[in-house]
């Protein structure tokens, strides 16, 4: 490659090149499915990318003052092979400052201390998190992570299990949960203590991904709410746990499901000393949740469990490419090429049972619509009225399963369109760009 | 600038070397649940003025 076949701002300014300002090299994605471990690296705006070994090199060795031939031989003793300076200035040019990883060497001096601005985002996924809300700031979540930390040592853990396990048996054995149940229907401020502990359980829930992650040493992020497909969603940001081992990652998927077992034992023993109904009931509810959440189809618990037992971070984004893959014919595409054998064999294998799940779920839904429509409006119609009276009748108890009962037939609605809007969007981009 | 003439990266390995923005990793609990026996009670009137509350 020659000077010449650089871009012209490539030599606009001699000035060797620099990692942007708060850039962060993490190391090595560990327990990668790749057959080249990716290494991460943080960019200003708090954003996770994933790079190539050689791209992480070069930039580890950018200093600012260091030119361009020491950089390459630095490079190449690193990895063990000759890279020159052309390939550094190459992959520099090309590759990191577009991510916004490298200041621009062609920016200004004036602005040597700015961060360049991050590349615009791309649009929202269409199976993505959306209406998001910050409910618990970070500095909030990381104090009460770091507090809770001793929950996850390995003989409080197992106390924890047995305890849950115990409170299951004991429930069982009493046979409480069908009579709790019908009791629980006959009154709404039962239903409206069911409602709020199921509430409670999911802010809970998100704690104990925190402390999870916070245990294994990477910061979580705040916890807020959004709508996800159908469902109001409590969510807590754990990108800072990329960095974190493979097992480090597992504890913090499963960090969420750990704490809705404590929180059952919690209600369970709470029984035992009230003998109120609709605790019973808030067990059962913790049971229900916690098998929802080890769905793999969809960004619950169990599709994150999956990514991190595969080391392949983006199942979502491998569906296109795998699916292309399987074309006679077609060549590979190369993030299928990248991943390890048995790897590629079980994304294969999670998107052909995945695809045709979701498939059938947005047919089923189209499908049942127009008988769906119609009765879930006149709910909401009831429901509204039920709140209203309720309000003015001043019964707090019958208000809470009032405005639950209309979010709950509400919220599937905006659900679903935020999703065929963003199915829209993302068809007439498709379109466009052909 | 670079007087660096030979190398042993051919353009297309160096256009090969991947950078990629990853995810977000918001974990999520989904509160389908508080919809269960609301959605259930639909046809049910709530009489908050007497004793027995499921009409």
């Amino acid at each position: 490659m020659s000077i010449s076949a650089m871009p012209a701002a490539a030599t606009a300014d001699h000035r060797p090149p620099r990692l942007a300002d708060g850039t962060v090299l993490l190391g090595p994605y560990l327990g990668s499915g790749y057959r080249q471990t990716p290494h991460l690296v943080r960019r200003a705006d708090g954003r996770m990318l994933e790079v190539s070994a050689l791209l992480y090199e070069v930039a580890a060795n950018l200093g600012g003052t260091r030119p361009l031939p020491e950089v390459a031989s630095r490079v190449s003793l690193s990895i063990g092979r000759t890279v020159s300076g052309e390939d550094v200035e190459y992959l520099v040019r090309h590759k990191l400052v577009p991510l916004g990883l490298v200041a621009d060497p062609a920016t200004p001096a004036a602005t040597d201390t700015a961060s360049p601005p991050p590349p615009p985002q791309p649009a929202p996924p269409v199976l993505g998190l959306a209406w998001r809300a910050g409910v618990v700031p970070r500095r909030v979540v990381n104090i009460v992570a770091r507090r809770l930390r001793p929950a996850f040592r390995p003989p409080v853990l197992v106390a924890g299990l047995v305890a849950a396990a115990v409170v299951d048996a004991g429930l069982l054995r009493a046979h409480a949960v069908g009579p709790a149940g019908r009791a629980v229907l006959q009154q709404p401020g039962a239903i409206a203590l069911v409602v709020t502990l199921t509430l409670a359980s999911g802010l809970f829930h998100e704690l104990g991904h925190a402390t999870a992650s916070r245990y294994g040493g990477a910061e979580p992020g705040a916890i807020g709410i959004g709508i996800y497909l159908l469902w109001p969603v409590f969510y807590n940001d754990l990108s800072d746990s990329y960095r974190l081992s493979r097992a480090g990652r597992l504890r913090a998927d499963l960090g969420g499901v750990y704490f809705n077992v404590l929180f059952s034992a919690a209600l369970g023993l709470a029984y035992a000393a009230t003998g109120a109904p609709a605790l019973v009931v808030a067990v059962v509810a913790q049971h229900v949740l916690v098998l929802q959440q080890f769905l793999p189809f969809v960004r619950l618990d169990g599709y994150y469990v999956a990514t991190d037992v595969l080391g392949v971070p983006d199942l979502f984004g491998r569906i296109k490419p795998i699916l292309a893959s399987l074309i006679p014919g077609r060549p590979t595409p190369a993030s299928v090429r990248q991943l390890k054998v048995r790897v590629r064999v079980a994304v294969t294998v999670w998107v052909v049972v995945t695809v045709p799940v979701l498939v059938a779920c947005l047919a089923a839904f189209v499908v049942r619509a127009p008988a769906f429509v119609a009765p879930s409006a006149e709910a909401m119609f009831r429901q509204a009225e039920a709140l209203n009276d309720a309000i003015m009748g001043g019964a707090p108890a019958a208000a809470v399963v009032a405005l639950v009962g209309l979010l709950a037939r509400g919220v599937p609605f905006v659900g679903v369109g935020i999703v065929l809007a963003r199915l829209a969007r993302r068809v007439a981009g498709t379109g466009g760009a052909r | 600038m670079i007087e660096t003439t030979t190398t042993s990266l051919t353009v297309e390995e160096l256009d090969g070397e991947f950078a990629t923005e990853l995810p977000d990793r918001n974990l999520l609990v989904a509160l389908s649940l508080l919809g269960i026996p609301l959605v259930g009670l639909d046809g049910i009137t709530v009489n908050i003025a007497g004793p027995r509350f499921v009409a």
